[in-house]
């Protein structure tokens, strides 16, 4: 349980745009025996326009946001966006078994780990 | 001289610019360390103004807006989901109650205001009450 399995893979402060219109969003990350969970903020994107990738050990996820367009703007507190973020992962993730769910502007995703880094139970018998 | 007639929502329009100036003083704020929650966009269209706020993870039974006189109020609660087990490696995430009065420049018709959340977006489309409305006025001879 103490080893990091996920990883951001760069650690830009919060809030810090990697572009004009991409932003960071913020995430949990919960590691459980069995699986890492990651909840990540993405307000404004729906289920069709989210992507996320395994390459080279490199989870990224990317969310599009769609804008309705509500006129002319007068006053504004933030901005939208695309977000993005990269995470390093390592081998003890079983990358078929990735499930990612989109609701309510959270991208829940589920990291499930590989067998041989799950924790064992050793069953000890009576001599 | 040249005369520029302005269109009556323009003066509005400069008003809510103005207003900047009050929200950085709000009456109510989020008591999260990210400072105001949440935070809005206001925006101008035709005869009406919409307010958008991101909330993201917030239910939809778990926001209440409401509208009397010029003050918008947006509250509610974002609950941390159940974690039976396991070890935070990331928390950035805030959780917990938030409450925020926005104080308008116009007079805000309740019965007009409607609010949609979508995506973890709050869009609350506001009508001022007809007597901020410009009224033609018939000239006579």
């Amino acid at each position: 349980m103490s080893t990091t399995v996920l990883q951001p893979k760069k650690d830009a402060p919060i809030e810090q745009q990697a572009s004009e219109h991409c932003y960071t969003p913020r995430v949990d990350i919960r590691e459980t025996t069995e699986a890492i969970h990651v909840q990540a903020e993405m307000p404004g994107v729906d289920n069709k326009h989210v992507d996320v990738r395994l390459e080279e050990g490199t989870l990224t996820i990317l969310g599009r946001v769609t804008d309705d367009d509500n006129g002319k703007p007068v006053y504004s507190e933030y901005r939208t966006g695309n977000f993005e973020r990269a995470f390093r992962i390592s081998e003890a993730i079983n990358a078929k078994g990735i499930q990612a769910t989109m609701a309510n502007g959270i991208l829940s995703l589920t990291l499930p780990k590989s067998e041989s880094a799950k924790p064992r139970q050793i069953k000890v018998n009576a001599a | 001289m040249n005369r520029t007639l302005n269109h009556p929502w323009n003066e509005l329009d400069r008003a809510w610019n103005m207003f900047d100036q009050v929200f950085r003083n709000p009456i109510g704020t989020g008591a999260s360390s990210r400072g105001k929650f949440p935070k809005v966009q206001t925006w101008s269209r035709d005869d009406h103004y919409a307010v958008t706020a991101e909330l993201p993870g917030v239910e939809l039974d778990a926001v209440n807006v409401s509208a009397q006189d010029n003050i918008l109020t947006i509250s509610g609660e974002l609950t941390q989901p159940p974690t039976a087990d396991g070890v935070y490696h990331r928390n950035e995430r805030a959780y917990g109650k938030f409450h925020r009065e926005l104080r308008l420049p116009i007079s805000v018709d309740g019965s007009k205001t409607t609010a949609q959340l979508k995506n973890g977006v709050l869009t609350v489309t506001i009508r001022p009450v007809e007597a901020d409305q410009p009224k033609k006025i018939k000239v006579t001879a």
